[in-house]
């Protein structure tokens, strides 16, 4: 018998209101860097405002697809359950390798154009900082839908089990 | 290094260099095939500078007709390991393979070897180190907790009284705690005995004292069909209802997407022993007859996803309780 895999709805419920929370900072955030900042905050500003919306949008999905799934029986089945981890898991470390992406791009840009004009040293910067901390979110969490270390346990105690 | 390596060893011994206060105590159930027997052996040590000193146990509880027995060993009669289950107290062994048991000369004369087979662990992962969630990094709480084995089969037997009681085809759980004392109020129960094999649950809520000031935290585990349903402080959910009516428990808890119904009916208890920051006399009232009727619903539309009633459930109602209540 595999070691215990937690519900994977209540895991995407989960990821999905961290998101939601993070966009809900940087939206906030965001905003008041447009408004009081300078030149370079107000590139920052229109990063974190713009991230912040997407974020928000992706956590809303998901928190409503955990909802629903959440509510039909069939969706508990463990050949379900098994299922929409794998399909989660992938996403996630998908989103890892683009984060990276998003990270080293925003960098470039805050030391090409943001060389000349600090806006775009501002949206380099916001970039990197939006990216960054997806980057260690979706690590995290593809991580966490791993299997988690006790199951080697579990299976390790289950082959000096058998009978003698 | 001690610690991370601990932490991530909820199984293991937690006491190496720490000073007293320290208790650390071992849970093995085992119900065996016909449910007629049933039994709670506690290894354990107590590190406490006063009250009985420092001390090395084994507690049983026979959870048909609730006697129990506290036997009584020096400290160096402990051996434990701190990354495995592996303990020594006197001639006894517990790991998570088998527990091997010596206790004649008691009054419940236990004796003989009972296996474990495919143990379900509460996941251990480096965010959520078992049942505590992110918790279990926080350093000097005053308990913690882990479940080692949410539910797994049993065979062997044993001797007790003249008697050959056959575990083979039972079922068995295996938690733990330690700390400093255990918590000044809580609810506990547990129950792997439904309709079906396979589902276990386990449910607790203590006073929780945390930075200079205290809170009811909870911890509840539904076992179905190899998926985990957690609820917890740590997850978001909140304990919606909690009533203690006689001796009925009725708890209701909800997270985002579920509601969560336990409803408990007490029955007859042993009296276990249990630590203070003294040492181990604080009684503990523990029954093994207990029921728990559980339903988990769909917050979306109310769907039923699992109902079902837990027989020969551990059942602990102990210290003050007002701060629980709900």
């Amino acid at each position: 018998m595999a070691s215990p895999r937690q519900d994977i709805w209540q895991f995407q419920a989960g990821l999905g209101r961290r998101l939601l929370q993070w966009a809900g900072f940087s939206v906030g955030s965001g905003a008041v860097m447009s408004i009081l900042g300078d030149r370079f905050w107000r590139g920052a500003g229109g990063q974190f405002a713009g991230w912040g919306l997407v974020d928000g949008l992706i956590g809303w999905l998901g928190l409503r697809g955990a909802h629903r799934q959440s509510s039909i029986p069939e969706e508990h089945s463990p050949a379900r359950q098994a299922k929409a981890s794998g399909n989660l898991r992938r996403i996630l470390w998908i989103n890892t390798g683009l984060d990276l992406a998003y990270v080293t791009g925003g960098i470039i840009l805050a030391r090409t154009k943001g060389r000349e004009d600090a806006f775009w040293r501002g949206s380099g910067f916001g970039i990197a900082v939006q990216g960054g901390f997806l980057l260690l979110f979706d690590l995290l969490h593809a991580l966490l839908l791993a299997e988690p270390r006790s199951a080697q346990l579990s299976n390790h105690a289950q082959c000096t089990l058998e009978p003698r | 290094m001690n610690t991370l390596r601990a932490t991530l060893h909820p199984e293991g011994y937690h006491g190496k260099g720490r000073k007293p206060p320290f208790f650390e105590g071992w849970y093995f159930k085992i119900v065996d095939a016909a449910e007629t027997h049933r039994y709670a052996i506690i290894p354990g040590i107590s590190l406490g500078e006063h009250g009985d000193g420092p001390h090395s146990f084994i507690q049983i509880l026979e959870g048909v007709t609730g006697e129990t027995v506290y036997r009584r060993y020096p400290v160096d009669a402990f051996t434990a390991a701190e990354t495995r289950l592996e303990i020594a107290v006197g001639p006894n062994r517990f790991s998570s393979r088998e527990m091997h048991l010596d206790l004649r000369g008691t009054d419940i004369p236990l004796q003989g070897t009972v296996r474990f087979g495919d143990l379900q662990p509460w996941p251990v992962t480096w965010a959520s180190p078992g049942i505590m969630g992110w918790y279990a990094w926080v350093p000097r709480m005053e308990c913690y907790h882990g479940v080692l084995s949410l539910n797994h089969t049993l065979a062997g037997h044993l001797k007790v009284n003249g008697s050959r009681l056959d575990f083979g085809g039972g079922r068995g759980y295996i938690e733990k705690d330690w700390g400093q004392s255990f918590p000044s109020g809580w609810i506990w129960m547990q129950t792997n005995h439904f309709g079906m094999p396979g589902i276990s649950l386990t449910a607790s809520i203590a006073m929780i004292p945390w930075i200079g000031y205290t809170f009811p935290g909870f911890i509840v585990g539904l076992l179905v069909n190899g998926t985990l349903y957690r609820f917890a402080t740590y997850t978001g959910a909140v304990t919606r209802r909690l009533e203690v009516l006689g001796e009925v428990v009725d708890w209701t808890i909800e997270d985002a997407l579920y509601r969560l119904r336990l409803v408990g009916h007490r029955a007859t208890s042993g009296r276990l022993r249990g630590p203070s920051k003294v040492d181990m006399g604080r009684p503990v009232p523990e029954t093994m007859n207990a029921s728990v009727d559980v339903t988990l619903t769909a917050q979306r539309d109310g769907t039923e996803l699992f109902r079902g009633t837990g027989r020969y459930a551990g059942m602990e109602i102990a210290g003050e309780l007002t701060g629980l209540l709900a």
